[in-house]
């Protein structure tokens, strides 16, 4: 098989990249992935917050990976799923080897190619944590994978290690599928702070900074861990190490770039571990692009996808012989502030407003007459926080038990924000239910949840398993 | 009952390779091991060197076995399709009285037998491995140093036994052993099992078993080294096997390429309280680093993917110019091999064939089968198969062409047929021996789950009955939403 150009990953970069190629004129175009559906990560990220900058409105993983899916039917791009590539070769026209259980081991020749290839997590072993190695320790995304859409319970009680996003995000999680989060370990405090708002302070989960886990202990299944506080130069303190008993170890220590294909061209990787580009997208082999992840890591998946656009047009502009010069940056909304040290303290009078995407960080000041309430753009914020005081709301992201479905869980969310008072009983409803695949995206699977006049929506498709009667 | 003309207790890489060695013969053989799987000792976590022989004491049964040894892998491994490489080791001294020791190890391996050795320069060692020290003063060059993988050999080895009529019994623990008239009666925790001949091959375990024929005279202790592992660097990466006089306490952890491609660090050397203490430790992988750092003062250690360590059977108490190992007869009816460790896995065919000829000693007769088969079946990942092969094996199940472990390049086609295995994997861990699923650089963030799912779907068994290793070691607790 012969394309003009071959996108490899249908992450949010991959995908974005084969769309914007094609909107440039790029009629050849094979976009592989290697997992069973098109999203990359996405479809396991059943969390809101996605989507701001693209689509304006927040969505959910799977929400925003379908949306990129219909660009991808519109702009009629062919995809192979559980399509793996092996090894690239030669320069433009590059031989590319993959295997896929629809033809076995084939060969594509294109003329040019754009790695999305996204990124891998670091696990416990390039931490260099001593101990045993027991069951139990998973990377946050294996257990994310795990929860979301094996519907496999990965322990009973946890400890983070890592206290950036995934880390947050995953604590929540846990907490709302009832497995205990002893602790979130981070090195330094890091993380939006709306996932520190929205994961831990409404969770009141116990999270601590600048310590290290000492040594992980059991045999079988994983017993417990030895933690110490550790100073500036990263050493130990030995003499405050304390044991904490957990059967779960979720490692959310950072993301490396998945560079192999790269790798096996023979070439260098970058200062940052991914593949050196010029103008974001460019490599020095020509003909041959990288996006995403495998570049950088990048903060949001929003980002990701305005790079994949970028290369996807450097691409088409290369095929075509025309010089490419990056359009300006698309602006949407900004995808939220970061914790930083000593904000932390300061953010038990911080309040983030969920009225738009604008997502501002609220400062509320008690004074003697009244509460003082600063940081919001617009009026509608200063009636969120007085609310968020009164009786906060909340959107719940979680999944529901499908019958009959290719996969067990459908991702789910409620249409819109309930008290937050009434998630635990929430969550017991969302139990409650199994529909019957096939479910649509957006389809109703409870009316009223506990009272509260907010629907439960399917944020995916479930397809129906074939031979199910 | 029926009665075996020898049952073999352990099947370690000793147990495996005297088990293929009296296959070779007219001979009812049954092997019981009381783990779930081959190589679960001192086989598991092991450096994967086959060693030239100028470690051991000159003229001892280790050295002999060592150096004979090594020279037999020259013709075993093609036999049995497990690869090799002679790649040579670097024997470094940084100092005066390191050179002295280079002499002395010199000496012992020319009475052991171990060809080729050589002295050379410090720039001449750097010539031959560029990153080494530019403190490296001298080194001792060993070309019959060797590189294969412990857990390909054992499975293979366990595999030409078994198709040549050995049986296997895994999970079968021996809780005693009693001489009859005309051979013994050996108890398990699955019954018991009457066998002309015993030999004695259960490595930590080794000294209790001859204590239920007479008075333990050797003390076996377990012994514990860590090792790191690094990520696979291609053309970056290590041409030998790279070892240090040892002129302080450093401990004599190695540096070695595996065959695979990686970089493997250690193993350290310390008395541990059971055979169960397979930890690494603070102190333990800081030694090892520090030998890294000696050895190779570029080398990037955040290139580590994992570590883990191994427990081997020391002998405790005998003084160091006296420990060897020990292949002794006892009663005239038992075989026992003892104090085997480092280096075991290189010495093993050696001692296989000293095994059959004690039997035979004692009277067994060893008389040659018609039709012994030399090379077992190959089984090799679909990747890494024929383009004629691969068709052949992606039109029986297009399951071949999807890839779980990227890392490794194992598809699900492999991972049904590794379940299927005559030898079956027992757990995660026994699906990584036969294939390397989840021991690449991502250390199954990515594929474990995955292989849950696929092993749980192939066994019918629930999720949770899958387990990474010994029981109880299951990674899924439940269902999320039952």
């Amino acid at each position: 098989m012969r394309v003009d150009l071959l996108v490899i990953g249908a992450g949010s970069a991959g995908m974005a990249a084969a769309v914007a190629a094609h909107k440039e004129g790029i009629a050849r175009i094979l976009l592989v992935e290697r997992t069973s559906r098109p999203g990359g990560v996405l479809p396991q990220c059943i969390h809101d917050g996605f989507g701001l900058m693209e689509f304006g409105s927040s969505l959910t993983g799977p929400e925003y990976a379908a949306r990129w899916e219909e660009a991808l039917r519109q702009e009629d791009i062919t995809l192979w799923l559980d399509a793996t590539v092996l090894e690239i070769t030669g320069s433009s026209p590059f031989r590319v080897r993959l295997a896929d259980p629809v033809r076995g081991l084939s060969t594509i020749t294109a003329k040019s190619i754009i790695l999305a290839t996204g990124c891998r997590e670091r696990a416990l072993g390039q931490l260099r944590v001593p101990g045993s190695r027991p069951a139990g320790i998973y990377t946050a995304g294996a257990a994310q994978y795990m929860m979301n859409q094996q519907n496999y319970l990965p322990g009973r009680s946890a400890v983070i290690l890592g206290s950036g996003d995934i880390g947050l995000i995953m604590a929540r999680r846990l907490t709302l599928e009832g497995i205990r989060v002893k602790l979130i370990l981070g090195e330094k405090a890091s993380g939006l702070i709306r996932n520190y708002i929205q994961c831990i302070r409404d969770f009141d989960l116990p999270i601590r900074f600048g310590f290290t886990v000492l040594s992980v202990h059991g045999y079988r299944r994983l017993k417990g861990i030895t933690i110490a506080p550790v100073d500036k130069a990263g050493r130990p303190d030995l003499a405050r190490k304390q044991y904490i008993p957990c059967d779960t170890l979720l490692i959310a220590a950072g993301l490396i770039p998945e560079t192999e294909l790269w790798k096996g061209l023979g070439r260098p990787l970058s200062e940052t571990a991914g593949i050196p580009v010029e103008q974001e997208v460019r490599t020095d082999c020509g003909g041959l692009f990288a996006c995403g992840n495998v570049v950088r890591i990048y903060d949001t998946a929003d980002e990701v996808s305005a790079c994949g656009r970028r290369a996807g047009e450097a691409a088409a502009c290369w095929l075509k012989k025309q010089t490419w010069e990056p359009r300006a940056a698309k602006t949407g909304m900004p995808p939220g502030k970061r914790l930083e040290e000593g904000s932390l303290e300061q953010s038990a009078q911080l309040l983030l407003c969920t009225v738009c995407p604008n997502g501002c960080t609220l400062r509320v000041e008690e004074t003697e007459k009244a509460l003082r309430i600063s940081g919001n753009l617009c009026g509608q914020g200063e009636q969120f926080a007085r609310r968020e005081l009164a009786a906060p709301e909340r959107m719940l992201t979680t999944t529901v038990r499908v019958q009959n479905g290719t996969g067990p869980l459908v991702p789910v969310k409620t249409a819109q924000a309930i008290p937050k008072s009434q998630l635990a009983q929430a969550m017991r409803a969302c139990a409650s239910v199994n529909p019957e695949a096939p479910v649509a995206l957006g389809s109703v699977l409870i009316e009223d949840i506990v009272g509260t006049g907010v629907s439960l929506v399917a944020t995916s498709d479930m397809p129906r398993r074939e031979g199910s009667e | 009952m029926k009665r075996y003309d020898v049952i073999i207790i352990g099947c370690g890489i000793i147990g495996a390779f005297v088990a293929r060695e009296l296959s070779k013969y007219q001979l009812d053989v049954l092997a019981l091991e009381q783990k779930d799987d081959v190589g679960e000792g001192a086989t598991k976590a092991n450096s994967g060197i086959l060693y030239p022989g100028f470690h051991p004491r000159g003229g001892s049964l280790k050295g002999i076995a060592c150096a004979e040894g090594n020279r037999m892998y020259d013709a075993l491994c093609p036999q049995l399709g497990v690869p090799m490489k002679k790649i040579g080791s670097l024997y470094v001294a940084f100092h005066a009285e390191g050179e002295e020791m280079l002499r002395e190890k010199l000496q012992k391996g020319r009475k052991n037998g171990t060809p080729g050795m050589e002295i050379i320069s410090g720039a001449e060692a750097r010539s031959l491995e560029p990153q080494l020290s530019p403190a490296v003063r001298q080194a001792l060059y060993a070309p019959t140093t060797g590189i294969i993988s412990p857990f390909a050999l054992i499975l293979a080895v366990t595999r030409s036994a078994q198709e040549n009529g050995v049986s296997f019994s895994f999970g079968t623990k021996v809780t005693g052993l009693k001489l009859q008239q005309e051979g013994a009666t050996v108890h398990t925790d699955a019954g018991s099992f009457e066998g002309r001949y015993i030999v004695n091959a259960a490595g930590g375990n080794a000294a209790e078993v001859e204590g239920w024929l007479h008075p333990q005279d050797l003390m076996i202790r377990p012994r514990r080294g860590e090792y790191y592992l690094f990520d696979k660097q291609g053309s970056a990466g290590l041409r030998h096997v790279l070892y240090q006089a040892q002129e302080t306490d450093e401990g004599g952890a190695l540096l070695a390429p595996t065959i695979e491609g990686n970089l493997i660090a250690g193993p350290t050397s310390e008395d541990v309280p059971g055979y169960a203490h397979v930890e690494t430790t603070r102190t333990g992988l800081a030694r090892i680093e520090r030998v890294v750092q000696k050895l190779l003062p570029e080398w990037d250690m955040g290139s580590a993917i994992t570590s883990f360590a191994g427990v081997r059977a020391n002998i405790k108490n005998l003084p160091k110019e006296q420990k060897d190992f020990f292949l002794r007869p006892l009663n005239g009816r038992v075989v026992s091999a003892l104090g085997i460790k480092n280096p075991g896995m290189t010495a093993a065919p050696y001692l296989a064939g000293r095994v059959a000829d004690l039997l035979q000693e004692q009277g067994l007769t060893l008389t040659a089968r018609d039709r012994f088969k030399e090379c077992p079946a190959q089984q090799r990942p679909f990747l890494q198969e024929t383009p004629k092969r691969q068709r052949e094996l992606f039109a029986r199940d297009p399951r071949y062409g999807r890839v779980v472990c990227r890392c490794e390049g194992i598809t699900e086609g492999d991972i049904v047929a590794a379940l299927r295995d005559p030898i079956p994997p027992r757990s995660l861990n026994g699906l990584k021996k036969r294939l390397r699923v989840g021991m690449g650089r991502c250390q199954g963030s990515f594929c474990t789950t995955r292989i849950v799912e696929i092993v749980s779907r192939e066994l019918g068994c629930a999720p949770w009955r899958v387990e990474k290793g010994l029981a109880g070691s299951s990674l899924i607790k439940g269902w999320v939403k039952p």
